[in-house]
């Protein structure tokens, strides 16, 4: 899997699992979340959706602070795909697959420049299977 | 989006949503507008404007941002809501329009 950072994932406050639900519509819910000292991923469990063992999931770690006239300062987060697992009510998640973005350490037009070729490979996959 | 519309908007950060510490979800059918990348946007721009002043900064020099300004419009049909009253996830939601 990519490198997770988990100093700097410890300095975020919650954690939104996201898995698509038995309708289809992906179903998001924030909750607390703590790294235990071997690098496990604890996560509180929500009541809803109920059953979270086996399931993938992503888990979105962000952060925004409001600054005084209008608009948001410090943007970071982290989207780490991964796999839930229940034991004895105890909710971990494993992760497998991390994206990432944090302003401090890249510049937002920096950030939209280096993902432009991503964006555009995203786009071109789009494109060829609407025209199918 | 087109092919599969069902989506879902978290609002779940205070910073953000300004609605104290309670959590809305809502899911709902996505009705994405690319018919004018360019201008199609330019209606809600008073209410981008209102959350993020700044943004008339990159504005004033849209050339320079070519990439930034091309913005497909999406708008969120919601089906049901739900809400968790103090962002107490631990508990049930109150669920709406099902």
């Amino acid at each position: 899997m990519t490198s997770l950072d988990y100093h700097r994932l410890g300095n975020f406050r919650y954690a939104i699992i996201t898995l698509v639900g038995d309708d289809g519509f992906p179903f998001s819910v924030s909750t607390d979340f703590k790294i235990m000292p071997d690098k496990k991923i604890v996560l509180q469990k929500p009541a809803q959706p109920s059953k979270l063992d086996g399931k993938r999931v992503n888990v979105l770690f962000n952060h925004i602070t409001g600054l005084p006239g209008g608009g948001y300062g410090d943007r970071r987060y982290m989207l780490v795909w991964g796999t839930t697992h229940e034991h004895h009510g105890t909710l971990t998640f494993e992760p497998e697959k991390v994206s990432e973005w944090d302003e401090k350490i890249l510049p937002f037009d920096q950030y939209c420049a280096k993902t432009a070729p991503q964006g555009a490979k995203y786009l071109g996959k789009l494109q060829a299977s609407v025209e199918a | 989006m087109k092919q599969n519309p069902k989506v879902s908007l978290l609002f779940s950060n205070p910073e953000g949503s300004k609605v104290g510490k309670h959590a809305v979800l809502v899911q709902g059918i996505a009705h994405a507008d690319d018919s004018d990348l360019d201008h199609g946007w330019e209606k809600y721009l008073s209410y981008w404007r209102k959350k993020e002043p700044y943004i008339d900064a990159y504005l004033a020099e849209r050339e320079k941002f070519g990439w930034f300004w091309k913005r497909i419009v999406v708008q969120v049909e919601p089906k049901k809501i739900l809400a968790w009253k103090n962002g107490d996830t631990s508990k049930s939601p109150e669920v709406f329009g099902v």
